[in-house]
């Protein structure tokens, strides 16, 4: 895999991953019994529809070497995000673009490229369940979904997901912690054997704006490759138009 | 006389048995090089044109002449153009006609991802073209919609089993669509081009990339059947169908056309370069052996023996050791042959590092006669042409220099 698409793979599965991360603080009350969808969509509710600016740390861990990386994150809705690279020095004002299913690559000297659709998928793939299968209503669609009350009598939930035999999803089954607040506490894939394939494990939860973030997730595959993400700042509801999320945008940086 | 200056030359040769070994030896390994380089690319041709033929593309294929260009779904048979073309082939003599939906997609598993060209087939039409199901090592031939089937090299490489779901990202009419199938089985790749081929039903496939014909109709002829008279008389029945084509083998496969071109260029410079080894081989251990015996030469010829006779019996010693070294150098080369052309030779090392021009993973040898004849030609004739000089020499020996200098 081309290097700037396995950075695009990871950086995707944060985004995912942060998305479900955040959730409403106030908005929902502890409740009854509730389905797995319904406590998945609280888990999403907040970030949904909602423009988002945030600067996160990436460590990648392959083969017991070590990549770090500093990103600025822009997001709108669900179809559009902009993606700046600040660190490496290196890779500084490159960056990617998505607008809907197209995805862009930037690079200072060269311009932009379209990557073709299996790019995207590709990227988006590596975060197992994606925002849509979590939050659009088809998570019943591709998955048989079970809640237990959090075993260790916490208040929060503790969810198994198994895919249908026709669902566009790789793995076995999927396994998530939930909190008594609606916030994924960790994250476990399963291969259609029923060995892990990979562990993410949300920690270090703030507060903004009303709204509880998990700044660190630590992503650990079954070969012990490990890409740890620190989120060092966090807007919500940003006054951001769509024309910002433009091939524009790339050619501006490096003037500011 | 004759018979005696054959027994002659057979002792003189053997006067120097290390001398005469290598004079054979040097025919021999000729003989055997030039045997198994004309087997073995004859054989690697027809095994490369076996192949696709027999698990690819069938003997010939109608599609359009937009696909020929740019081989993607738009560019497909449309269903009324599919239902025309078999209409009109019906009246020809074939094996099996099949209609296939390809395009190119992703294949993911849980431990990766890969590009894979995607074949949508009518599974049991298949049959009738390519025999695909003779392939399975595992797990069973496509049965149901929904399946697909891999190549086990594909299936090792994503760490996928049998049973498992995989999904398959394609782009199609509508965009990129993703869908899950189950892997029913995997079967042996018989060349490197069909290692990333995957295997669904092609109403699976036409529901992907949203498009109801077939990307190609592939035809397979009866066992003997002369394929470039069955292309011009299908080119004969389609001619009134615009915008279809009918591709034959060199159409499809290109690069065997270059192939078959420059196999036979580039032997040209190996036979000469083994001729040569052989000749001079000869040349200079004849030459020698003339050199050593002048004395005794001068002597035969002082007591009557005339030297034409002499320089026969040069010829001949170099008669018998080309005609040694053939029988031992072709013999062993037509064995080895023979063996190559039963159990194959596996070069599937080779083609992983040249890449997918659809190479065959395993080539057998061709033992056509022929090769006897062009080891014959080049190698014993260039040993006698090499032990002219030397006969020519005892030819026009002067006995009383000879028994003076030698």
């Amino acid at each position: 895999m081309p290097k700037e698409m396995n950075l695009m793979k990871r950086i995707t599965m944060w985004m995912a991953l942060a998305a479900v991360a955040l959730v409403g603080f106030s908005a929902f009350a502890q409740e009854g019994t509730l389905d797995a969808e319904t406590i998945l969509d609280r888990v999403n509710s907040a970030w949904q529809g909602d423009s988002f600016h945030g600067i996160m740390a990436l460590d990648i861990v392959l083969g017991g070497q070590t990549k770090s990386h500093k990103l600025e994150v822009w997001t709108l809705g669900d179809d559009l995000a902009l993606i700046r690279i600040l660190e490496p020095e290196i890779d500084l004002n490159s960056g990617f673009l998505q607008l809907g299913d197209v995805l862009w690559r930037y690079a200072p000297g060269v311009g932009s490229i379209k990557l073709t659709g299996f790019g995207i998928g590709d990227a988006l793939f590596g975060a197992g369940p994606s925002l849509e299968d979590l939050s659009h209503g088809t998570l019943s669609d591709d998955y048989d979904a079970s809640v237990e009350t959090d075993p260790e009598g916490n208040g929060g939930y503790f969810l198994t997901l198994v895919p249908h035999l026709d669902a566009p999803v790789v793995y076995g089954k999927l396994e998530i912690w939930i909190s008594s607040d609606y916030v994924i506490e960790q994250l476990i894939y399963y291969d259609q054997r029923g060995e892990v394939l990979q562990i993410a494990i949300f920690s270090d939860v703030i507060e903004v704006e009303e709204r509880l973030l998990a700044t660190t997730i630590v992503i650990e595959d079954s070969f012990g490759d490990r890409t740890i993400e620190r989120i060092e700042l966090a807007e919500f509801d940003l006054a951001l138009e769509t024309e910002f999320f433009s091939l524009e945008t790339f050619e501006g940086w490096g003037d500011d | 006389m004759t018979l005696t200056m054959w027994r002659i030359a057979w002792r003189n040769l053997w006067r120097h048995k290390q001398r005469t070994i290598l004079m054979i030896a040097t025919v021999a390994v000729g003989s055997l090089v030039i045997l198994i380089l004309f087997g073995l690319t004859d054989g690697m041709v027809g095994s490369m044109t076996a192949t696709q033929i027999e698990w690819n593309q069938g003997n010939f294929q109608v599609r359009t002449i937009a696909y020929a260009d740019d081989p993607i779904p738009e560019n497909a048979l449309s269903p009324d153009q599919v239902a025309a073309v078999m209409d009109r082939l019906a009246s020809m003599r074939t094996a099996g006609i099949t209609a296939r939906m390809e395009t190119f997609g992703m294949l993911r598993s849980a431990y990766g991802t890969d590009g894979v060209s995607l074949r949508g087939i009518d599974p049991l039409a298949e049959l009738s073209v390519t025999h695909f199901d003779e392939l399975i090592v595992e797990g069973r031939y496509l049965d149901a919609d929904g399946q697909v089937l891999l190549s086990a090299t594909l299936a090792e490489d994503l760490d996928i089993r049998v049973g498992e779901r995989v999904v398959i990202l394609a782009i199609g009419a509508d965009g990129a669509d993703s869908r899950a199938f189950i892997v029913s089985g995997l079967f042996q790749s018989p060349s490197t081009d069909l290692e990333h081929m995957v295997m669904a039903s092609i109403d699976d496939v036409r529901a992907m990339t949203g498009f109801k014909g077939a990307t190609t109709l592939a035809i397979a002829l009866p066992r003997g059947a002369s394929d470039s008279r069955a292309v011009a008389e299908a080119r004969e029945l389609l001619a009134g169908q615009q915008n279809i084509v009918v591709a034959d083998y060199f159409d499809l496969n290109p690069f065997a056309r270059f192939m078959i071109a420059g196999s036979t260029i580039k032997m040209i410079p190996f036979v000469l370069m083994i001729s040569l080894m052989a000749g001079f081989g000869v040349a200079n251990t004849a030459f020698y052996s003339v050199l050593e015996r002048t004395r005794e030469f001068g002597i035969m010829t002082a007591v009557g023996m005339s030297r034409k006779l002499l320089s026969r019996m040069v010829l001949m010693e170099s008669t018998m050791v080309a005609a040694i070294g053939f029988v031992v150098g072709g013999g062993l080369g037509y064995g080895g042959l023979l063996y190559l052309s039963q159990h194959g030779w596996d070069i599937s090392m080779l083609t992983d590092m040249v890449g997918s021009f659809g190479f065959p993973r395993v080539i057998y040898a061709s033992t056509s006669g022929w090769y006897w004849v062009a080891a014959l030609s080049v190698i014993v004739v260039t040993a006698l042409a090499a032990a002219w000089y030397p006969a020519r020499r005892v030819n026009r020996l002067d006995p009383v220099t000879a028994i003076r200098e030698g």
